[in-house]
C-alpha cells in the first residue's frame, strides 16, 4: 500500500505534460494594445530624440560662434576708415557690435573649451578605464541610432 | 541565452517587443498548464485567460519590483484573471461547456495522443473534487513546483491559509484516488 505522498507524487508526475506552442505566442504578440505600445515606446524615443537634438543644437551653436568670431576678429582692422561716411559709420558700427557680441561669445566659447579641456583631462582620474567610455559612448551611439531609427520606421509605418 | 531580467529590462527600457515575445514563449506553458488546470482542462478558455494574463503582464511590466519573481508574478496575474473571470461567469450564471467539449478541447491542447488526453482528464477529474482554493494551492504546489511562500504571494492568501488548504486539498485527492484503486494501477482509472 503506498502513502498518500507518495500517490499524490505519481499522480501528478504525469501532469506536466508538456504543452506545444502552436502559436500562442505569435496570438498574444498580435493581441497587445496598439496605443499602450506606441506610448510605452514612444515615450522612451521622445527622451532620447530631445537629448540629441539638444546637443546637436548646442555642438552647432558652438561651433558657429567660434569659427564666425574668429573670422570677424580677422577681418576688424579693415572695417573702420577715417573719411567714412554717416551710413558707412552707421555700418560699421553694426559691424563693430557684432563684432564686439561675437568676439564675448568666443571668449565664452574659448572658456568653455578650457572647461572641457580640463574635464578631458580629469575624465582618466575620474573613470576607471578608456575602455569604459568608448564602450559607453558606443552605447549611447547605438542607442540614439536606434532610437532614431524607430522614429523613422513608426513614420513609415504610420504613412 | 538571455535571462529574464535581461529580458525584462530591454521590454521596459526599450519597449522591445522582440524581448516580450521571447518571454511569452518561455513562460507560456506553465501559464497555460497552470489555467488549464484551473478551468478543469478547458483548453479554449485557459487560452483565452492565458493572453490576457500575458497582455497584462506587457502593459504592468514596469511594476514588477521582484525580478528574479517573473513566473510567480505571472502565476498572481492569471489567477486573478481566473477568479474575476469564474466571477463574471456565475453572475451571468453561464453554463459550462460538457464533458465532451472539455475533452474536444484537450485533444487540441495535448496533441492527438490518446493516453495524454486520458490521464489528463484524470487529473482534472480528481481535481475537481477540491475546492476552488485547495485547487489552487495543489496544482501550484504538485504541478508547478511553488513554494508556499509564493503561493501566497500568487493567491494572497496567508501562508496558513494555504497550508491548510495544501492539506485538505491532498487529503481529499488521496482518498479519491485511493478509492479508484489509483495505488494498484500506475495507468488512467
Amino acid at each position: 500500500m503506498k502513502s498518500d505522498n507518495e500517490i499524490l507524487t505519481q499522480f501528478f508526475s504525469e501532469a506536466r505534460t508538456p504543452i506545444a506552442d502552436d502559436g500562442f505566442t505569435a496570438r498574444v504578440m498580435h493581441a497587445l494594445p496598439r496605443q499602450a505600445r506606441i506610448w510605452h515606446i514612444s515615450r522612451i524615443n521622445l527622451w532620447l530624440n530631445m537629448a540629441t537634438a539638444a546637443a546637436s543644437v548646442a555642438l552647432v551653436i558652438y561651433f558657429v560662434i567660434s569659427q564666425l568670431s574668429h573670422v570677424v576678429a580677422a577681418h576688424h582692422p579693415t572695417l573702420l576708415h577715417d573719411n567714412s561716411s554717416f551710413s558707412e559709420i552707421g555700418t560699421k558700427t553694426f559691424y563693430v557690435t557684432v563684432m564686439h557680441i561675437l568676439t564675448r561669445l568666443n571668449t565664452l566659447a574659448e572658456g568653455l573649451q578650457v572647461q572641457l579641456y580640463l574635464y578631458l583631462h580629469r575624465l582618466p582620474d575620474m573613470l576607471p578605464s578608456l575602455t569604459q567610455i568608448l564602450a559607453l559612448a558606443a552605447m549611447l551611439i547605438i542607442l540614439t541610432a536606434y532610437s532614431l531609427s524607430h522614429t523613422q520606421r513608426q513614420g513609415i509605418a504610420k504613412e | 541565452m538571455l535571462t529574464d531580467i535581461a529580458l525584462i529590462s530591454q521590454v521596459v527600457t526599450l519597449g522591445s517587443e522582440r524581448a516580450f515575445s521571447l518571454l511569452v514563449e518561455r513562460h507560456q506553458e506553465a501559464v497555460r498548464r497552470f489555467l488549464l488546470r484551473l478551468t478543469s482542462g478547458d483548453a479554449m478558455r485557459a487560452d483565452d485567460l492565458a493572453q490576457e494574463t500575458f497582455i497584462r503582464a506587457w502593459q504592468g511590466l514596469r511594476s514588477l519590483r521582484r525580478l528574479s519573481g517573473f513566473q510567480t508574478w505571472l502565476f498572481s496575474i492569471a489567477y486573478n484573471i481566473f477568479i474575476d473571470d469564474e466571477r463574471r461567469a456565475q453572475a451571468s450564471a453561464t453554463t459550462r461547456e460538457s464533458d465532451s467539449d472539455a475533452t474536444t478541447n484537450e485533444v487540441r491542447a495535448y496533441g492527438p495522443d490518446a493516453d495524454t488526453v486520458l490521464i489528463n482528464h484524470d487529473i482534472d477529474l480528481a481535481l475537481q473534487r477540491l475546492s476552488e482554493a485547495e485547487r489552487t494551492c495543489v496544482v501550484l504546489q504538485c504541478i508547478e513546483g511553488q513554494s508556499i511562500r509564493d503561493i501566497s504571494r500568487i493567491t494572497g492568501m496567508n501562508e496558513n491559509t494555504v497550508k491548510s488548504h495544501l492539506l485538505r486539498g491532498k487529503k481529499t485527492l488521496a482518498d479519491f484516488l485511493l478509492h479508484n484503486g489509483y495505488d494498484r494501477t500506475a495507468t488512467t482509472m
